[in-house]
This record gives C-alpha cells, structure tokens and sequence, in this order.
C-alpha cells in the first residue's frame, strides 16, 4: 500500500484545471454586493435605498426588513445579525445587501445606500469593554462568557515555591487568509428550494442555520460545499451564504456573491487576540507547585465559537504538565472589534506560548536545562487530563520531547558572524481532538454498490485543501482491499451525503477511520454474499478485491458486472453513525484523544536591523498512524509555517475598531522566500491495545511554533518575548541597550588591518 | 413572458489612449493635463486603484513606443529606456541586487523602470541616486537630462522619462539594501545605498549615500559623506562616520527612532565590512 500516494484532487487544483464553486456561473446570473457598516459603533437612524432603485440594472436590495426568518447566524447563538436594524457593532457589520446585472452596478448601487447613524463610544480594547462605566454590547454587559478551572489551592501552592514567574504575554488577531475568499452562487430551484454552491467547513450547519433565517424547511436547502480553496477554521460560521440566499429567493435568479479580498478581511472572523498573565512556581528541585492563569480574549461584539475557544484555552492551559495546584480564569470580552471565532488551534495555539515561555524562565531561574525541566513535570502515559479527566493513554509527550531533544543535541552551535547571532529553541504542546464532553458530536458515513458498478465511499465532510478526499482513498482502499480505481468519493452536498459532523477540530481523518472500522465488514461481507449468490461460491471462501471479488487468486466476479447481475432495487447500502470518542467522565468539554508536537526551531537574528530569520523548523508529531505521508507533512509543514507568521509577521491591527491594514499589500504573511529548512518526524507508535486509530493532525502542526521561536531568540540573544509577532524595534533596542553588540566588538577588537 | 436580463454596465469612467512616440504623448497630455496620466506597466497604478483611489479621465499608454524600451551599452554609460520592464533590468549588472528586492517576478515582469523613478519611494531611487544615475525628461517641448537626485522634484510636473543614464562605476564599490516586513515581496521600510571607492583604503570624492524611508522622496546624506572624502578608512574615521552619520539622520524628523537606527548601522557594517582586515 502505497503510504505517499498522490492527492487525487492534486493535478487539478496544481494546473488550475479545477473549478472551485466561486468559479461557477449560471444563466440569468446576478450579482450581489453588501453594504457593511461606516463605523464600528453607531446606533442606525435611518437606512434609505431610494437612491438605489433608480439605478438601472439593479433587481433587489434587502435590509433587516426582508429577513423571513431569525436575523441572525452563530453556531452556538445567533447572536450576529444578518443585517443590522437598530445598532452596528463592528465595522464588518451587514446593512443592507443588492444583487444587479453587474459587478459595477452592484457596487455603484451600494454606495447609493445612505444611512444615517448616531456615532458610539468604540470599545477596542478588553480592558475598556470591562470597565464600569463602558457602554454595553449587550443588555447584560460586555462579558460573552467566562470558565474557570481550580484544583487544588494555588495560594497555598505558592508558599512553597523557591522560584516563581509571574508575567503578561500578549498574542495577535490572525487572519486565516485562505486563497479563495468567501463566496459562491445561490441558485432558487424549481420547488422554491435553493441550492447553495458555497464553501462551508460543516454542509449540514449551513442547512440549519440557513433555514432558520430563510423560515425554509432544511430539506428545501441543498449545500454543496466542495471543494473550496482554504478556510482554517474561517469558513465553518456561516459568512455570506445568507445574502445570496434572500437574494436569490427574491429575485428568483441565480446569484453570486463572492467578497474581494479587502471585503474578505473587513467581515471575516479572525483567531482571538488574548492577553494572558500568568504566574507559574516551582519547588527548588523543579517540581511546579503552583500555576495561576488569568485569560482575557478579545471575542469582538458576537459569539460564534469564542466559548468554546476559550474552553479550549483554559483546558491546555497546563498543556503536558502535571502541576499540583492549578487556578484558571477565562473571560471572553465583547468589544467592537473584528468578530473572533474558530482558527486551526482553537485557543490552543495562544496559551501555549504563554506556557512553554513561563516554562522556560522557570527552568532559567531555576538554572536548569529547559528540557530536563520540562521532562520533571511531564504528564506520564497512564496520567488523567488537563481537566483531571480520563483520557486514553499516551506517551505522546515524553515521545515528541525524546525526539527534539535529540536533535538540539546534533544541532551545532555554528560560529557566530559579526552581524548575526544563531539560536535554537524547543517547545511542545497537548491538544484535545474532537469537540469534548458533553457537545454533539455526531459522526457518521457510508459505504455503498453505485448504479456503474463502484464502491462509493461518501462522508459528509469537505474538502478544505487539507486532502481528506487522499485520506478517504487511503483507508477505504486499506479497509476494502480494492484500489482507487474502484472506488468513487462523495463528499460535500447534503443531498448526496450522510452527516459526519464539521470539518474541524482534527476530526476528519479519526472518524473517516472510525466509520470504515465499523461498515467494513458488513460491507465486504454483504457484497460477498450476494457474489456467492451469483457465481454459486462457497461465500466463506470469498474476499474483495482490485476490481471485484476473488475466490483465492481468481477473479470470480468484476463490482461492476456484480452490479449488473442484480435486481434494481437489490441495493447494496452500508450506514454508520456514531459519537467522537469522549472521556467517561463528565467534565464539559473535556477532550479524550490528544496529539503532541515537539517543536525546534533555529534562528538567525540580525543585529543591525532586529529581524529574525527562521532557518530551521522540526516538529516531532504523535498522533498515531501516518494515513497519507504527503497529506501528514502537508499538514505539519504549512501549519509550521503558518505559525512562523503568526510569530513573526501577522498582526490584524485594528485602532479604534478600523482595520489599518485593510489588505494583502500591508498584512504580511509568509512567502515562500520565508519558509525556512521545513522536518518533520511522525511518531506513530502507540500504547499496546490503543483502538482508536489514526487521530487527526489538522491543528497540531500549529500549536507550538511560536514559543520554540521566541525561545531561539532568547538562545541568541539572552532576551525573552512575551508579545507576538516580534516586533524587530524591540530586539533592535535590546541589542542597542548594550551599545550594540556587534558596535562594541568593533570598537573593542583590533582590526587586523591596523596591526599592519 | 420569459424573465429577460439584460446586463447594464455603467459608463466607463477612465479612457487609455494609446501613444506611438513621445511627441504623440506630449500632445495627448497637453489635450488634457489635468484629468490625464502617464501609464507604462500600470503596476502602481493598479496597486493605488485597489487603495480606493479614483483613476483619472484619461490614460496615455506609453506601451507602443518602442524608442523607450531596451538597454544600450555606451563607453561611460548603460542607457535603460524608462519603459524598460524590471525584470529585464535585472541584467543589468549594477542592479543586480537592487531588481529583485522590487515587488514580486510577476509584478517585475510589467513593472517598469520609469514608473519606479516615478513612484514617490521607488526601491530603485536610492540605487539610482548612489550609482549617480540620469535621468532624460521631455517637459513640453524641452528634453533634459538631469542627475536623479535634482530630477525627483521636478515630478510633481508629471514630465515624460524616456531613459535612465547610468555610469558604468565600479560594481563592487556600490552597496544597496531594503529592508522590508518580511524576506521578499513587502513594502520597504527603509531603503540604503551608497557608492563607496576606495583606492588604497582612502575614500575617493564620489562618495554617495541614499536613504529612503518607504513612504517619501529618497535623500541624499551629505554631511556623512563630507566626513568620509579623503579619509583612510580605519576605525577611527569609521566612529567618526557613524556619529555624523546618527546626527544626520536624527535630522530627518518624519523617520522614526527604527528606521533611523537601522539605517545606521547598515551603512556602518558596509563601512567595517569594507574596511581591510576587520572582523577577521
Ligand atoms: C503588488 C505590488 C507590489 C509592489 N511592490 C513594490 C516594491 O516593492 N517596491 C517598489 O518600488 N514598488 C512596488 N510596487 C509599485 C510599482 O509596481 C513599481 O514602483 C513599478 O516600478 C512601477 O512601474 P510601472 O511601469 O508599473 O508604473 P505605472 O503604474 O505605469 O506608473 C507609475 C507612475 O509613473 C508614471 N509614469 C510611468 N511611466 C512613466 C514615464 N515613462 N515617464 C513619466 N511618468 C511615468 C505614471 O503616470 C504613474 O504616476 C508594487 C506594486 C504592486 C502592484
């Protein structure tokens, strides 16, 4: 079996050959644009379209007015108004939408929208959201939610401490900046149905929410959802389905919608910006005694996943460890800031900086090696979770730190150059897959004889760009013993496929395996016996096939000529539907299944301008067996570098509640002049008896990228960060503050010029 | 009755005219100085339409004269037609390490020479003005050549470049670097250059450094190059240098503390770097 097989959505998606489903278009086609807010807080006056419907080519323009249904979408709560009527809380905030017979007049007939609005005090910031006196986002004040976690008593815990670190770490609004930005076509059907070509991350989510704000009965909404270009998280909420939606319903056309890259970074969700204190002590031999850990996220004005994210956050907040006495405090803030929600790492990503640097200062205080330090408070294989819940047993965290310790070993300090100076760092991160206790989390599939005589294997999943279509093919050809020639995938229309729950959270690639692990058999057997029916085989001593099913080394029937054999109605049909695996214990949101990465990364500061350039990054992953060796380092690898932008580049910057780098030209994200000497090392073992198959590495190759890095720097230099992207001025005022380490040499070294 | 649409499209707002020679342009400009402009690879001008800036009336296309395109090599001089495009530039031997700091390849392949000298901060004005390049303009009836450095005020008149004069200078004397927001395809934060000759290890009379700090007209600095005529390149003059050179940029007020530091101590590393035996 063939381990590196070759995507089979890769040629086209390489040559550009595939059509993505904003690329689609339909007769009598429209086109639709939407107004967003002027301001970041402002209550509505009045919304005029008059101006509006004198513009030739123009066919509908709706407002709050012409919501059906509920005006409002979120996973959780839809709290985000469809289109605002009294109050706008962000500047992404949907006022009115327009669908025309062109792009430009659709354009032209927004900016014939006059609204009048009554300013509001912005609130940009957590700290003035929380403040007494600050207006409220809502009627019961500007805190979405808050979680706690305690065990054990962290004041008395302190008292014992020889070392203590107590510091602030601050970590930035990412955009996922996936290559297509959100859009698609809304096409009415005949039955007053609508079919939606948009890419979602959870087809059957966009049908609910759908019908909830189009008062239309989920059967009349048909999503189809695959394949999209990107989304990281970004496009599991519902973005702008809903306005092509009306649209079209209005209009009785087809309509597009498809947001240009600026309207993509003023409406979209971004991952949470978080400010995290945390004070963190250790007895004198290293043990950590106590770690108390203040978390402030700043949620923007709607709810989407942000209590989730931060239940995530407060879950990892110990990550690995093992620590005696632990006081958590979450608190997600409502501001009038960009809508944060779900991005690859879930929270994970932002608190694992702030620990695996409390780490290191630990271990520096402490004069001890940080991997020894590390190796001191690891959780052991039998250890119960971050929540003090059961979970399956691993030795995942002492695998991944064995790993990248052995490779800082083989890292040779190389000789510094007047100008640069080299460093290595590690880190290393836990992280939950799934949803957690106590969230539905339904998965499910099926395997089936199609009409042509092939094995259709359909998920209700999507094809993200992360390759669960290679996954699919890997195991269902494993699972079957046929090869991808026999086999078709069907994923991605909720008219075609059974549910399997979102694409998110690490889950695809655990549930595939799970679904195949359960329909297999049946399957195999049921086709089996109807060959055995046919050929007159003993049914026992037949197997599948490539091609069809086998007595022995003998091909005794082709799937297609069995297909033909029987009657109509005589289909072969395999169901499944089943829950992510979930701790027995009942702690909310607890996670079950955990991956591991161990990261290194090297670096390279430059003295003379303060800019860091990663050279290396390794990451050691265990998250059991390798399905798609490309697939797997795909993952790891972009996610890493994803992560070296989140490190060192990308910041959405907002002042008082306004985008001041509204595109691509001003946030910078990774080329590939800064993708670094890239490693990965999959280590796939897994405690004996480990039933639960191949986890997920959708988020893992992102988690903890960011400290490894920060750390580096420290090695380099002798400095620690605690805010991200690293800013160059502070390194440079850093290095500056001791005259300029390379300046002092210079001034202090002879040149050899002068011996002459 | 069928459900028809019929596509309306709004009236376009903005024309290209295309010129076939210099004096065709001039006239199409003087038709309309006020609502017309100049395009050649239309990079910039693209990049400020997708800022939100209104396009004029009319745009003259530069595009069809073939007098403004291609490379001559004269004894003293390399001669770059102003519609030459960046990335045939990058032949160039003395741009060799300017060309590809510009934008991206894609961008490089429409992106012309003109039109960077054009753009406020340019990457390549710094280089241009180290290598003491010059610049013919055609402003009405008038052509001139002016050295780059006299020739950046004068746009705000919107003259036509039809070439760019280098001196064929010492290669390895000439030192330029852009520091951007990440490794390739950003926005400058600050661009440096100098031309630096020695002859044994005394500095010759042209000295030039440029700095540019990514949003407005490059400059000369000139009292660091002052300090630095006529001197033995030793560590000392090389302190000197530096602490002229920190004065100097402390006078550009709209830099900020970053870009003057960095400006600083890349100048000074080219300085030691360049200095006999340092750092060995
Ligand atoms: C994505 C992107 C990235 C970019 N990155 C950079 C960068 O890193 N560094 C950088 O310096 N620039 C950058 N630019 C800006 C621009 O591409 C370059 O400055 C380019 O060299 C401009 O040349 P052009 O021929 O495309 O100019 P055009 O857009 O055609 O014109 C630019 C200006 O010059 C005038 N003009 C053009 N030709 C002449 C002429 N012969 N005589 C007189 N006036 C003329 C025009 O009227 C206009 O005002 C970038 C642009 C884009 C789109």
């Amino acid at each position: 079996m063939s381990k590196s097989r070759k995507r089979p959505d890769g040629n086209a998606k390489v040559t550009g050959e595939l059509k993505y489903l904003t690329d689609r278009t339909f007769p009598k086609m429209l086109y639709a644009k939407v107004l967003r807010s002027a301001y970041p807080h402002a209550r509505i006056r009045s919304i005029s379209t008059e101006r509006t419907k004198e513009l030739p080519g123009v066919e509908a323009i709706i407002t709050h007015q012409d919501v059906p249904g509920v005006n409002g979408f979120g996973i959780i709560t839809p709290d985000q108004p469809v289109f605002c009527d009294d109050k706008v809380r962000f500047i992404g905030d949907a006022i009115a939408a327009v669908a025309a017979t062109s792009i430009e007049v659709a354009e032209e007939a927004i900016k014939r929208i006059d609204v009048t609005y009554d300013v509001l005090p912005v609130l940009d910031d957590p700290e003035k959201s929380l403040a007494e006196d600050a207006p409220k986002l809502r009627e019961d004040g500007n805190v979405l939610y808050k979680k706690n976690f305690t065990k054990g008593d962290v004041n008395e815990g302190f008292k014992r401490c020889e070392a203590i670190v107590e510091e602030t770490y601050h970590v930035p609004r990412q955009m996922h900046a996936y290559m297509e930005t959100e859009g698609g076509v809304v096409v009415p059907e005949a039955d007053g149905g609508i079919t939606v070509y948009m890419g979602t991350q959870h087809g059957f989510k966009d049908q609910f929410q759908l019908s909830r704000i189009l008062d239309l009965p989920k059967e009349s909404i048909r999503i189809v959802s695959s394949p999209m270009g990107g989304s990281f998280g970004g496009k599991d909420e519902l973005n702008v389905q809903p306005y092509a939606a009306l649209l079209a319903l209005k209009t009785n056309k087809p309509v597009k919608l498809h947001q240009t890259r600026a309207e993509s970074v003023i409406s979209s969700i971004k991952r949470h910006p978080m400010t995290i204190t945390i004070k963190t002590g250790a007895d004198k031999t290293g043990n950590v005694i106590a770690h108390d850990v203040q978390i402030v996220a700043d949620t923007g004005p709607y709810a989407t996943l942000g209590p989730a994210i931060l239940d995530f956050a407060v879950e990892h907040s110990a990550g690995p460890y093992r620590f005696e006495h632990v006081a958590v405090n979450g608190t997600s803030v409502l501001t009038n800031n960009a809508v944060s929600g779900e991005f690859r790492g879930f929270g994970g990503n932002q608190i694992t900086f702030a620990l695996e640097n409390q780490m290191d200062r630990l271990a520096e205080q402490l004069e001890q090696c940080p991997t020894a330090f590390r190796k001191l408070n690891l959780r052991g294989e039998q250890d119960l979770g971050p929540l003090e819940q059961r979970i399956v047993p691993t030795t995942g965290a002492s695998d991944v730190l064995k790993n990248v310790e052995q490779l800082k070993k083989q890292i040779e300090t190389r000789k510094d150059h007047p100008f640069l100076r080299t460093g290595v760092g590690i880190a290393m991160a836990m992280h939950g897959g799934g949803l957690g206790f106590g969230r539905l989390d339904g998965a499910g599939g099926r395997l089936s004889l199609s009409d042509d005589g092939k094995i259709d294997v359909s998920f209700g999943f999507e094809e993200v760009g992360q390759g669960i279509v290679a996954v699919i093919e890997e195991l269902t050809t494993e699972a079957l013993q046929c090869d991808e020639n026999d086999i078709t995938i069907t994923i991605g229309d909720t008219n075609r496929v059974p549910h399997s729950g979102s694409t998110t959270a690490s889950r695809g690639t655990s549930m595939v395996w799970h679904a195949l692990e359960r329909m297999k058999q049946e399957f195999k057997e049921k086709l089996c016996e109807k060959a055995a029916t046919l050929t007159g085989e003993p049914k026992d001593e037949l197997r599948l096939g490539t091609g069809g099913i086998y007595k022995g080394e003998v091909q005794v029937l082709t799937y297609r000529s069995l297909r033909k054999q029987l009657h109509h109605d005589d289909q072969v049909v395999v169901e499944t539907s089943f829950d992510f695996p979930t701790t027995p214990d009942e702690v909310d949101g607890g996670h079950y299944l955990y991956t591991f990465a161990g990261v290194l990364a090297a670096v390279e500061v430059d003295l003379l301008t303060g800019q860091v350039n990663v050279t290396h990054l390794h990451q050691a992953i265990s998250a059991g067996e390798v399905i798609n060796e490309l697939g797997y380092k795909g993952q790891i690898e972009g996610g890493g570098v994803m992560s070296l932008g989140y490190s060192i580049m990308e910041d959405v910057v907002m002042e008082k509640g306004h985008y001041t780098k509204p595109n691509f030209d001003t946030y910078m994200l990774p080329t590939i002049s800064d993708v670094p000497r890239l490693t990965v090392d999959a280590i796939e073992k897994l405690p004996d008896g480990d039933g639960h198959g191949p986890r997920g590495v959708g988020e893992i190759g992102t988690v903890a990228v960011a400290p490894a890095i920060t750390k580096a720097i420290h090695d380099a230099l002798g400095i620690w960060i605690n805010k991200i992207p690293v800013d160059p001025s502070i390194i440079l005022q850093a290095v500056e503050k001791e005259g300029g380490t390379w300046w002092n040499e210079f001034e202090n070294e002879q040149p050899i010029a002068s011996h002459k | 009755m069928v459900n028809q649409t019929t596509e309306h499209t709004l009236k376009a707002n903005t024309v290209v005219q295309v010129a076939h020679s210099v004096k065709e342009a001039l006239e199409l400009k003087a038709q309309r100085p006020l609502s017309s402009r100049l395009i050649s690879g239309g990079t910039l001008i693209q990049l400020e339409r997708e800022q939100g800036k209104v396009l004029p009336e009319q745009l003259i296309s530069l595009e069809q004269i073939p007098s403004l395109r291609g490379i001559e090599e004269t004894e003293d001089f390399m001669i770059i037609g102003a519609m030459t495009t960046l990335s045939e530039c990058a032949n160039v031997e003395c741009l060799k390490t300017v060309i590809p700091t510009v934008a991206s390849p894609a961008v490089r392949n429409r992106a012309t020479l003109g039109g960077n000298l054009m753009y406020t901060c340019g990457d390549t004005i710094p280089a241009l003005i180290a290598l003491d390049a010059k610049v013919t303009v055609v402003d009405g009836a008038e052509e001139r050549t002016v050295s780059v450095i006299d020739f950046l005020p004068l746009r705000a008149d919107e003259p036509i470049v039809t070439h760019i004069h280098i001196p064929k200078e010492s290669v390895e004397s000439f030192f330029y670097q852009k520091v951007g927001f990440r490794k390739s395809f950003s926005k400058s934060q600050l661009t440096v250059s100098s031309m630096l000759c020695l002859d044994n290890q005394r500095v010759q009379n042209n000295v030039r450094f440029a700095f540019s700090d990514g949003e407005r007209a490059a400059m000369r600095l000139t009292s660091t190059e002052q300090a630095l005529v006529g001197q033995q390149l030793t560590k000392s003059i090389i302190q000197e240098a530096s602490e002229t050179l920190r004065k100097e940029l402390a006078l550009i007020d709209t830099a900020t503390t970053y870009q003057r530091t960095v400006a600083k101590n890349v100048f000074i590393s080219e300085l030691i770097n360049r200095m006999e035996g340092s750092f060995e």
